[in-house]
Order: structure tokens, then sequence, then C-alpha cells
């Protein structure tokens, strides 16, 4: 696939933004619309643009493989610290009576991860794909 | 109220022209262009979610996989065992091999796209399951023909024996699926 020098520019110019907006609506996730999945969706086409870039630049997808297995038991983790602070299981692990900021920080911490754990599935879903017949 | 009535009208118009469109390339950019529509009727219908998701993967990462699908198809891989310098292969803009004459023409008249391989069979694997070798040249070493290896299954690989029935240097043979090249 020969791609134009023109996309190439543009794809330069679009790419910092993208990344942005994909960080912002995976943080703010408990505020506006969006949240983990839809953010990890957006940061998957930012590296979609990446291979208009450089194609070259993935290289190591075992890598990527292994971030994604971790990134699940690394969520189950997280979600269920609650077990050990106040005696549930699947909730947040601040005390109920601490102020709404601090209580946030929980859906926060759980959204980006699960925006990397999409990321990282998508980006391999299509990387395998170009990657296949080299 | 207007504008939703409008977008789903030309959601129906879009999706005729997906269908009964013949070009492949024209379909996937309506389709993502569709899925953009999509994702203003979901903001308009009060689903903000919907529509970001619907963006990002309905109109950039599905058509992106579809159109790798298309290129793909359109290859035909042939893999080389002959040295470099021997000339049957040889695409200079001095002199044209033989064999890399016949193939141009060949996959020219079915419109498809020739990629030449120089090198072992192990090092050209994908990731999940090896590579699909339309075509394998190898010299034999008794009488110095040039010998085309292929798929028995494979329909272009008659037309190419039909060809190549007349020349003494080229024989063409074909294999069982299932079977190794070597």
């Amino acid at each position: 696939m020969k791609t134009s020098q023109i996309l190439i520019c543009i794809s330069r110019v679009l790419f910092p933004f993208i990344v942005l907006y994909g960080f912002y609506i995976t943080i703010n996730g408990h505020l506006t619309p969006g949240g983990g999945f839809q953010g990890g969706a957006i940061l998957a086409t930012a590296v979609l643009l990446s291979y208009f870039i450089q194609p070259e630049k993935i290289r190591n997808l075992n890598l990527l493989i292994k971030l994604e297995k971790y990134m699940f038991i690394v969520i189950l983790i997280v979600s269920s610290i609650s077990l050990f602070t106040r005696g549930e299981i699947f909730t947040n692990f601040l005390p109920i009576n601490s102020s709404i900021n601090l209580k946030s920080l929980f859906l926060t911490i759980l959204n980006l991860f699960i925006g990397i754990k999409v990321s990282t599935g998508l980006v391999l879903v299509f990387s395998t794909f170009i990657e296949e017949g080299k | 109220m207007i504008i939703i009535y409008m977008l789903q009208i030309l959601l129906i118009f879009l999706s005729i022209y997906i269908i009964s469109s013949k070009n492949n390339l024209k379909a996937i950019i309506f389709f993502s262009i569709f899925s953009l529509v999509t994702a203003s009727l979901y903001y308009f219908l009060k689903a903000p979610d919907l529509a970001l998701a619907e963006v990002a993967i309905g109109s950039a990462i599905t058509p992106l996989i579809y159109i790798i699908a298309i290129s793909k198809q359109r290859e035909f891989l042939v893999v080389s065992h002959i040295s470099k310098r021997d000339s049957f292969l040889l695409n200079t803009k001095d002199t044209v091999g033989k064999g890399y004459k016949l193939l141009d023409d060949f996959t020219k008249h079915y419109n498809l796209k020739l990629v030449i391989n120089h090198g072992k069979y192990d090092e050209l694997k994908g990731i999940f399951r090896s590579r699909n070798i339309d075509l394998v040249i190898e010299k034999s070493k008794k009488n110095g023909r040039y010998i085309l290896k292929g798929k028995k299954t494979s329909i272009l690989m008659n037309k190419l024996a039909q060809l190549t029935i007349t020349d003494d240097d080229i024989e063409v043979i074909t294999i069982e699926e299932g079977e190794i090249y070597d």
C-alpha cells in the first residue's frame, strides 16, 4: 500500500490531538459520556494513524499480547481490593464517608486500565491483519 | 426532529448503495460514511456513549480491516529457490527474464499483483499460520529445467500449465493440498 505525502503530513498533525482526546475521554469517564471502552477505541485509532506515518513502527507484538493479558489481572486485583479494606468484593475500596472527589479515584483507575486493555486489544487485531501477509 | 428523519432516509439510501455497488473499495468507503451517519443519529437520540464508540470502531477500524483484506486478496505470491543472478526471474532496465515476463503477463491478465520473494519457505510465516504460497520456482539439477510447483486445486495452475506446454525449459507440477513443497 503506497500512502500519499498529504495523508502522512495530516496524520502527523492529528496524532497528538487524538491521543489527548482518547486520554481525556478515558479519564473523565465518570463525569462525561464515554469511558474506558470508548477512550480505548479512540487510542487504537491513533495507533492506526501511526501506521500511515511509519509502517515499520510496531514490531514486537508479543509485548502487546503480554500487556493485554496482564491488564486483565490488574483489573481484577483493583476491583477486589475492597475485600480487604471494606469486607465486600467488587465495590469502591475507599470508606463510604470520604469525600466524593476521593471516591471517584476508584472509577478513574478502573477506566484507565480498561482503556489500556481495549486499545491494546484493538491494536492487536489490526496489526495481526497487517503483519499476516508481509 | 426533521434532522432525525432526514438522517434515517439518508441511511436507507446509503445501505442500498453499499449493497448494489460493484466496486469493493467504494463499498467500504460508503460503509464508513454509513457508520458516521449512524453515530450522529445516536447523538440526536441522546446516546452519546454509543456515538463515541461507533465513530471510533465503525468508521475507522472496521473499514481498515476490510481494506487490508482486499489488498491481500489480489496478490500472487511466488517463492523462488533459484539464485538471484539467474536471468530467469531478472527484472532490470536492460534485461527482462523469460520467467518474469511470463508471470507478469499471466498476473496482469487475471488482474493480480505479482509478489516475488527470494528466500526460504520457512521465513514466510504469518503470525498464526503459515502463509498461503501460490507458486514455488526451482531449478532442476539433472537437466537444468525450471520447475514451477503449485497447488492442484488452484484453477490458475491449470491455465499456467496450458500456457507453458510448448516451452521446453519450463515444467509445471501440481501438488495435492497438505503436502510439503520441498
